[in-house]
């Protein structure tokens, strides 16, 4: 195929693409006169360039439609549900013949490829006896005056082939891009080689070798971005041919459907909009045949006739999330748990005793479908699986929400790039792994010595208390079976709390190394069923390491998603808030007291060698991170421990943030030992002279540092 | 590996001393362990050399890891797994290997590679039938060379996902001990 004639088709269809957005907006708003004219155009311009090509079949068909659309923008023909029908087996039958060309360089000549049906249909819809006698051959007389319902029904099955096939064709191959950003890529590429020259003549030990490699470093930054910007294209372009889909749909299934969108402009990478083009389309086919109800149940359900598919693009954390909510029946939980008993993927034992939210899910499991009825658009049981399936492949994720009579939102959860994601890389077992950043949400160092009474155990289930939250743990050497390695005695162990699918862990590794913009690579197919890896990277020194899979790492260790304890926990803050509790760090200074801080005061817990503190004016002082600190010594322990002669010996010495007269200063506060920390009650009648308060800790007498309980209390209630 | 029947067809590859051009195949050796095996050059798309290999947690134990490969990652087949050796914890010298759709590219990584011999294809001798089911698998006939035999491999057969498939091949080994001798 010629040059001109692939750029004919990839214009071509792009007139297409755009008349058929414009025939579904016709519909709805009959009136615009601008849109019977963009659709004119399209056609028109495929009349004339076929014309030119001598492509004469293609002609013949966009020539009878073009005097239809003639008509139509004369006034002489009013917008009706008939004609839009007329118009879109139109576009089909272009589309067919464009994709036929591409294929094959030619038009067709075979007996099939008969347009005279077609020609006939759309001339009657003109008002006119057909252009002539052969033209109507083999169509039967009544058919062509009054609205051919087969025809239609054929049109529109070819309508589902058309685009499928089309899909394969040019538009994807090829993509069309800014010129000043091709412009842009090409000269930073002539700065890489610019860079790279001055790179190979310098050597590692000249003196603005540091400055190359920043700037290389800086134009790859910029390479990547402009590259990243070229492939990024709007949601827009996928949702556009929607309206048809469901135009299509609701009247093979009998529902008054209207579809609204956002979001079009959101930007995702070109072949991230492929993969998730099926998995979408699937979403919404469900949403028209299984979510919305049929017009007449639905105003008995007291709501409109007419159904709405909403689809809803927007970023969110590093990610795109595009949404297809329907305002249909809802998804009834019993009936998915009773299908999914009676398909054998879940024991009647299992069903019973899962959440609301675990029983949605299971629709994404293979062989699974509620409809009642097979019927032609969906149900036969391959579905859901399938569109999770894709999204993940991709690296998204996919979940449910369901409200019985209120409709069911599908929300997938893609990545903006597949190449490049920001990942903390870590060590474990002797081999480093990339935890996506997405799924990172804080980290825990666990000193050494802590480090056996940090984790708490119930049965064999190890658990660490993060801000009075008890949070699994996971040991990924033992996960994946590897040799634990020794540590050194000084060092602890980091906690990575990740959070994936709802799920979340604590992840025990043994290092952290830097955090790193990675490259993802595929693994082989047979990696790949491990489940527990999603991709592999180099890293900055050359050394291969694995992507983690957080999500898969969580259901591997048996992590389940928890949502009660989340609630839970909302709720005793809830609590908190409304008793006017602060949270208080309990410790000890003199002996058998209980003694108290804010804990927001306490900005850090130390333990300095008793050598380490000085003193200067009769005052202990330490000096701390380029600070000097006065030490507060109440209990009089420097003194007891100084009598004691035990050199070695620690101090416990809490860092607080003092809000004193000249400004905001730290002190060190010395304390025995640190007790808990617990919310607790101020008993402000109990205010004594002594710059001490009395406060309720656990139901027991703590006392509470006064400037620091005032202080805390003054800034608690303003965050209140 | 017992090849019962290495003495036989001595006499057919005396007869056409008068090798036909056609049917001179090249093999690049390649050992593991005591034994020598031949690979045809022409699906050898690279030779890597001394390469640590990355290993891959809860992977079957005939993975020996994963190797950076230009922008690729190429998932590297253990030989002496496969032939159920064990474990050499020195750097092994890893081959790339393509089949001949180009599907899929991976690494095999044996002991050691040494250099080009040409032999006759008419001179290779069937797998002997006493041969256990995964040698049946892995070995496609060997050539008798004066140093003994040459076994050849087909790389298709070596391929990862179709070693999985056979299921011939223990699955699931890396366990605790399998990894840690490797790191001592």
């Amino acid at each position: 195929m010629d040059d001109l004639t692939s750029e004919f088709i990839a214009e071509s269809q792009e007139g297409l693409d755009r008349m058929e957005r414009c025939l579904t907006e016709l519909e709805v708003r009959p009136d615009d006169g601008a849109l019977v004219g963009e659709i004119f155009r399209a056609v028109h311009t495929i009349k004339g360039t076929t014309g030119f090509l001598g492509f004469d079949r293609l002609e013949k068909l966009a020539h009878t439609g073009e005097h239809l659309l003639g008509s139509l923008r004369d006034g002489k023909l009013a917008v009706t549900s008939e004609l839009i029908s007329g118009l879109l087996s139109l576009l089909d039958g272009l589309r067919a013949i464009l994709v036929l060309i591409e294929e094959t360089g030619g038009e067709g000549t075979r007996a099939e490829d008969e347009d005279s049906a077609l020609i006939a249909e759309l001339t009657a819809l003109n008002g006119h006896a057909p252009l002539s006698v052969d033209a109507v051959d083999g169509v039967d007389e009544p058919n062509t005056v009054g609205m051919p319902h087969q025809e239609v029904e054929k049109a529109n099955s070819r309508a589902a082939v058309a685009p499928a096939a089309s899909a394969m064709g040019s538009a994807d191959k090829t993509l069309r891009i800014d010129v000043d950003v091709l412009n842009r890529m090409m000269n930073l590429v002539g700065e890489l080689v610019l860079t790279r020259n001055q790179m190979l003549q310098s050597n590692m030990e000249a003196a603005n070798f540091p400055e190359l490699a920043r700037r290389l470093d800086s134009v790859t930054a910029d390479l990547r971005e402009t590259v990243m910007q070229a492939r990024m294209q709007p949601v827009g372009n996928l949702f556009g041919k929607f309206p048809r889909l469901v135009r299509d749909l609701a009247r093979t299934c009998g529902r008054d459907v209207r579809i609204e969108f956002s979001g079009q402009e959101t930007g995702l990478d070109k072949s991230l909009l492929e993969a998730i083009k099926d998995p979408l389309t699937h979403a919404v086919r469900n949403a028209v045949d299984h979510g919305i109800e049929a017009p007449h149940v639905r105003v008995l359900a007291g709501k409109p006739a007419e159904g709405c598919v909403r689809l809803r693009a927007f970023h969110q954390s590093g990610s795109v999330v595009i949404e297809v909510a329907d305002d249909g029946a809802g998804i009834g939980i019993e009936r998915v748990l009773a299908k999914a008993v009676e398909r054998n993927l879940v024991t009647a034992e299992h069903a019973a005793e899962m959440s609301e939210r675990e029983a949605l899910q299971l629709i994404f499991l293979p062989g699974f479908s509620t409809a009642a009825a097979v019927t032609n658009v969906s149900g036969r049981g391959v579905g859901m699986d399938v569109v999770r399936a894709n999204v993940e492949k991709v690296g998204g994720s996919v979940e449910i929400e369901s409200k019985m009579g209120v409709g069911t939102t599908l929300r997938m959860r893609v990545p903006l790039t597949l190449a490049i994601v920001p990942a903390l890389v870590v060590r474990s077992g002797g081999q480093s792994f990339a935890l996506p950043q997405t799924a990172l949400v804080e980290l825990v160092y666990v000193p050494r010595r802590e480090a056996e009474k940090a984790v708490e155990k119930i049965g064999a289930a190890a658990l660490y208390r993060l801000r009075e939250r008890l949070l699994p743990i996971v040991w990924l050497d033992r996960l994946l079976g590897l040799g634990t390695q020794y540590t050194d005695e000084a060092h602890g162990f980091y906690l990575a709390v990740l959070e994936a699918e709802g799920c979340r862990y604590g992840l025990v590794v043994d290092d952290l190394l830097a955090p790193e913009e990675i490259v993802v690579k595929p693994l082989s197919s047979v990696l790949r069923e491990i489940g527990l890896f999603s991709g592999a990277t180099v890293l900055g020194n050359g050394a291969l390491a694995l992507i983690l899979d957080i999500g898969a790492t969580a259901a591997r260790a048996g992590v389940k998603p928890m949502e009660e304890v989340a609630e839970g926990v909302a709720l005793v803050e809830a609590k908190t808030e409304q008793a006017e509790d602060v949270s208080f760090m309990v410790f000890e200074e003199r002996a058998k007291e209980r003694t108290a801080l804010p804990l927001d005061v306490v900005e850090r817990i130390e333990s300095v060698p008793l050598t380490q503190i000085e003193y200067a004016g009769g005052r202990a002082l330490l000096q701390y991170r380029g600070e000097l600190l006065p030490l507060c010594d109440d209990g009089n322990l420097l003194i007891e421990m100084e009598d004691r002669e035990q050199e070695e010996s620690l101090v416990t010495v809490l860092i607080c943030a003092h809000a004193g007269t000249g400004g905001r200063h730290r002190i060190g506060m010395v304390v025995r030992r640190v007790l808990d920390v617990s919310p607790g009650r101020m008993l402000e009648e109990y205010a004594s002279a002594s710059g001490m308060e009395l406060a309720l800790v656990k139901e027991k007498l703590t006392m509470v540092h006064r400037q620091f309980g005032a202080k805390a209390a003054a800034t608690w209630k303003e965050v209140a | 590996m017992k090849f019962s029947d290495r003495d036989e067809g001595d006499a057919a590859g005396a007869l056409d001393e008068m090798q036909e051009e056609s049917d001179a195949v090249s093999l690049c050796s390649l050992f593991a362990g005591s034994e020598s095996f031949g690979i045809d050059t022409r699906k050898i798309r690279e030779v890597l050399g001394k390469r640590e290999l990355q290993r891959v947690p809860m992977a079957p134990a005939y993975i020996g890891g994963v190797v950076p490969y230009r922008g690729e990652v190429l998932t590297a087949v253990n030989f002496r797994a496969l032939l159920d050796m064990e474990d050499n914890s020195a750097v092994s010298c890893v081959l790339v290997l393509e089949d001949d759709e180009g599907a899929e590219r991976f690494g095999l990584a044996v002991d050691e590679v040494g250099g080009v011999v040409t032999v006759n294809r008419r001179m290779l001798e069937e797998n002997p039938c006493t041969l256990e089911a995964r040698g049946k698998w892995l070995f496609d006939g060997a050539y008798k060379m004066q140093t003994g035999l040459m076994v050849q491999l087909d790389p298709k057969r070596l391929r990862p996902s179709r070693l999985a498939e056979t299921g011939l091949f223990k699955q699931c080994v890396t366990g605790a001990t399998d990894a840690s001798t490797d790191r001592r």
